[in-house]
């Protein structure tokens, strides 16, 4: 049994108790509620004969380290097979119930069978549709459910979101740090080099001001000292200990930005490549912005963490380490009481940060409302305009503009008073630091010299001090931005490449496409396509009808295999899709669908999109046939004229037209047309229309159009409703049938003579 | 009356239904059944046209017809108009449709950092720990201050009212409301 949910001991034990052998048993749904909404664990499974429930409360149960599951026996329930015909999950707003039918026809009883949270509903719908299959003794294929697992493979848990085969448990944080630091793998020389002028640099500024205090004070400048006399060295020593300090830092710092560039560069290019190679289903299931963050934004928080934390972070430290050891060295009882005013600050510090990163927090989301409304306004300026509500909009844009006033000055406020408290610490701390080192002075514990530089060293450790604090903060950050980064680096396209492809000669797919009892859902539980099988030959004009969201274009998105089906087969030539080379198979297809995207370049560039290979020859000729032509040449610079974003304007159809030469240029063996006409007016439909016309011969085309004139010639007809192929045939033969094809087709003619009589 | 047909080309209106004439019943599976008007439907849902701020008022009422399509038969107004019975039985319908549990008390809000948050909450469904990605998207706060959190796997919970949770609880949540 290894679909959906695990039994727990207990509930086995429960099982086992009431005579049911756990070996015989086929799948396993656990339910999270009882009818009154209160959590409750309901466990149901069946074998071929009988569907069990039992119920209860799984606690968990602490044991040393381990938690154990515990299971609570309320209830246990059996249903017949022979009694309860059907499950069905039935759905409310945020709950479902599990149903269940006890007889037929008149007799029919629907029964709750279980209730559950809205998020139990994909397992639950495929658990009810499997137990339906055993009572009617049908075959069951689990492929697809092994392919689209939803729990990690690592530790079993469930993935938090289905369409991102990610899960967070796996991920620590450690390993993220250690994988970034794995980028710079190749640079292993450069890292050296790197960080051993970094401690040396470190060093040189701490030794530094020894040659200006201790060593000026007590040595050159005192009768008894070894230089006394000597104020030239001592400040030459001073200023060569610095100057080779920076001329280190700057070395590194070229070496590192060189081999930073480079690692950058590396990364954003991979997670590019990366998000090329995953299926449609993760960009439909992601907003473009944030992918787009990713590939940006992140990459650039990632830069930072090598850029200037890790740096700063290694300068800091040993700079920390090194001055407190001097100070040790000096005096004991004075790096003590530095020691004590730098715990302090730290303390004060931790509780400062607390409600401040509150504060930020305000910001950011205050920040984020106004440039939502920012948005809104500046994209919809045409209807705030046509509608006259600018007052209305400069009223709420100055709302979230106050928002953010408020927070800002709130957390600014905050900083500037803390600021002044900090300062006044360590003012306060310097001062007694050197009323109480004067006193050792003058009691003769230590020079004068020794005094200047440990004042001096404890002026020096607030920036190391502070940078350490707040690190945590930017640390975080820079993880959080390459765990997204490695997130989609990681990801498994859903839609995988065959490991062994057909082999498919230089013609490419004839294409016979046949699709065999296929089901899909985009949305778990909400089935687009039912048990659909339809054949298509080789050569033929298959058109498909029906209403919207009938599931017209998800055939489409199945046969280009830009999605796999639930369930069933579809395969061209007798080839399955899932064996046939993605550059095999989408080179045979040319897609003309209702959304046209137009890339950013030439007319040219965009006709040849897919055949960057093809003559200018082919191109206009394709622009011809599509009707395109005549439009491009009334662009100020004809083929050359760069469009796309940023680029020359294109009205609706236009772009329709571009894409429709873009598909034609490709001369595929199969042409999808997707509503490709829906936004053209009449006479350059019927232009374009003779143009597909003529591409018919020889080819395979399969065109979905809601005006049904165009789909007249097909050789068949397919009328799609509710998921589910409802008639097919010719255009003749559905007129006579009477259903819902001419329906459909007496509905257009009654609109086209209402608008005739207007 | 599943077999129900309205003209292809009239112009869908509001209908408000005439209260008097609604007779509801409810079967053992649950389902309401209606007679209106000399007509009856099977399998009756209810929807609230503003589930946030009106919940008696302005309640569509469809069926379900052959094609599986959901077709609105009318709104009742307000439910106040109807008899007790009647009354009783539509909210509770109503309640059973649109349960969400409610959050009473956080315990705790682990941000993991990984774009996840794990939500420590006493619910009126009993104790939960709630894993949210994407905080921003999936803590949604209406003008009202009722705070909808979805989870991970798309179940919902709900604060009814921001400025009636316990103190504490209101610290932990405020960094992300």
């Amino acid at each position: 049994m290894k679909y959906f949910d695990t039994l727990t001991e207990g509930v086995k034990e429960a099982l086992s108790v009431r005579g049911v052998d756990a070996e015989k048993l086929l799948y396993c749904l656990k339910c999270d509620m009882n009818n009154e909404g209160l959590y409750y664990d309901t466990y149901l499974v069946f074998d071929s004969e009988t569907l069990y429930s039992v119920s209860g409360y799984d606690r968990m149960v602490r044991e040393k380290k381990n938690y154990r599951t515990e299971f609570e026996f309320k209830e246990y329930k059996e249903y017949k097979m022979t009694e309860l015909k059907e499950l069905y999950v039935d759905r409310y707003r945020h709950t479902c119930r599990l149903m269940g039918k006890f007889g037929e026809g008149e007799k029919e009883e629907k029964v709750c069978i279980s209730r559950f949270s809205s998020g139990f509903s994909e397992k639950t719908e495929q658990f009810s549709r499997r137990y339906n299959m055993t009572v009617k003794k049908e075959e069951i294929d689990d492929t697809p459910l092994a392919e689209n697992s939803p729990f990690c493979p690592k530790c079993g848990q469930k993935y938090p979101d289905p369409n991102r085969k990610f899960c967070p448990y796996c991920v620590k944080r450690s390993s993220i740090f250690k994988r970034l630091l794995g980028l710079f793998g190749e640079y292993k020389a450069q890292v050296t080099v790197i960080f051993v002028l970094m401690v040396l640099s470190a060093l040189l500024g701490v030794v530094s001001p020894y040659f200006g205090t201790a060593f000026l004070y007590d040595k050159v400048l005192d009768a008894a000292g070894d230089f006394f006399g000597n104020v030239l060295f001592a400040i030459l020593m001073m200023a060569g200990f610095r100057l080779i300090s920076e001329v280190f830092q700057l070395v590194y710092g070229v070496v590192f930005t060189k081999a930073n560039c480079k690692v950058m560069h590396k990364l954003r290019t991979k997670v590019f490549t990366s998000m090329e190679r995953l299926s449609l289903p993760f960009f439909t299931s992601k907003q473009t912005g944030s992918l787009m963050t990713r590939v940006d934004r992140d990459a650039g928080e990632v830069s930072v963490i090598f850029a200037n934390i890790m740096p700063s972070f290694v300068v800091c430290v040993v700079k920390l380490g090194s001055m407190l050891l001097l100070m040790f060295l000096i005096s004991p009882l004075l790096a003590v009481f530095v020691l004590a005013m730098t715990v302090f600050i730290i303390f004060s510090e931790g509780f400062f940060i607390r409600g401040q990163r509150r504060l930020w927090r305000g910001i950011n989301l205050s920040n984020r409302k106004m440039n939502s409304n920012l948005n809104d306004s500046v994209n919809g300026h045409r209807v705030i305009k046509a509608f006259a509500r600018e007052e209305q909009e400069k009223e709420r844009f100055g709302k979230n503009v106050n928002t953010v006033r408020q927070a800002e000055f709130a957390a600014r406020m905050r900083g500037s008073s803390f600021e002044f408290m900090q300062n006044a610490v360590f003012t306060i701390g310097g001062a007694i630091l050197t009323v109480f080192g004067y006193y050792l002075v003058v009691t003769g514990q230590i020079g004068l010299g020794e005094l200047m530089l440990l004042t001096g060293y404890f002026g020096m450790m607030a920036d190391p001090v502070y940078f350490l604090i707040w690190a945590g903060d930017d640390v975080s950050r820079c993880l959080d931005a390459a765990s997204r980064i490695f997130e989609i680096i990681d990801s498994v396209p859903t839609v995988k490449p065959p490991q062994n492809p057909a082999k498919i000669g230089e013609e490419g797919l004839k294409g016979d496409i046949s699709l065999k009892n296929v089901s899909f859902e985009y949305e778990a539980g909400v089935p687009v396509l039912k048990d659909i099988s339809m054949d298509i030959k080789a050569g033929q004009f298959y058109g498909i009808v029906g209403k919207t969201g009938a599931g017209k274009s998800t055939i489409i998105n199945l046969i280009s295999r830009l999605f796999d089906p639930t369930n069933g087969n579809i395969s061209i030539d007798g080839i399955n899709v899932r064996d046939i080379a993605f550059e095999d198979l989408r080179k045979s297809i040319g897609i003309v669908s209702q959304e046209t995207y137009i890339f950013m370049g030439t007319v040219a560039d965009n006709i040849r999109y897919a055949r960057p290979d093809a003559t200018m020859e082919e191109v206009v000729e394709a622009a011809k046939n599509a009707n395109a032509h005549d439009f491009i040449l009334k662009l100020p610079e004809g083929y050359d004229t760069t469009i796309g974003s940023g680029g020359a304007d294109l009205s609706g159809g236009e772009r329709q037209r571009i894409s429709i030469a873009r598909a034609l240029i490709q001369k595929p063996n199969i042409l999808i047309l997707d509503e490709a006409t829906a936004s053209m007016d009449t006479r350059t439909e019927r232009k374009i229309q003779n143009a597909i016309d003529n591409l018919k011969k020889g080819r395979t085309v399969i065109a979905i159009a809601h005006r049904l004139s165009t789909l007249r010639e097909a050789d068949t007809l397919c009328v799609i409703e509710n998921g589910e192929v409802k008639e097919r045939g010719t255009h003749d033969e559905l007129i006579r049938l009477k259903g819902k094809y001419f329906e459909l087709y007496r509905l257009q003619a009654e609109a086209l003579k209402t608008i005739s009589m207007d | 009356m599943n077999d129900y047909k309205i003209d292809d080309f009239s112009i869908d209106t509001l209908r408000i239904l005439d209260v008097k004439e609604l007779k509801f019943t409810r079967r053992n599976s649950g389902y309401l059944y209606l007679e209106y008007k000399g007509d009856n439907y099977e399998e009756i849902s209810l929807t609230r046209l503003q589930p946030f701020y009106c919940l008696d008022t302005y309640i569509s009422v469809a069926f379900r017809n052959n094609e599986e399509e959901w077709i609105e038969i009318g709104v009742i107004k307000d439910l106040k108009e109807m008899s007790e019975e009647q009354r009783q039985l539509c909210t509770e319908y109503l309640n059973f449709r649109y349960y969400i549990p409610l959050i009473t008390k956080i315990h705790s809000i682990k941000d993991n950092r990984m774009g996840y948050l794990f939500v420590d909450a006493e619910t009126t469904a009993g104790h939960k720990k709630i894993a949210v990605n994407d905080w921003w998207t999936n803590f949604r706060i209406n003008n009202s201050g009722i705070l909808t959190v979805t989870d991970s796997d798309g179940n919902k919970y709900q604060i009814p009212d921001l400025d009636k949770i316990d103190r504490q609880s209101y610290r932990k949540l405020e960094l992300f409301v």
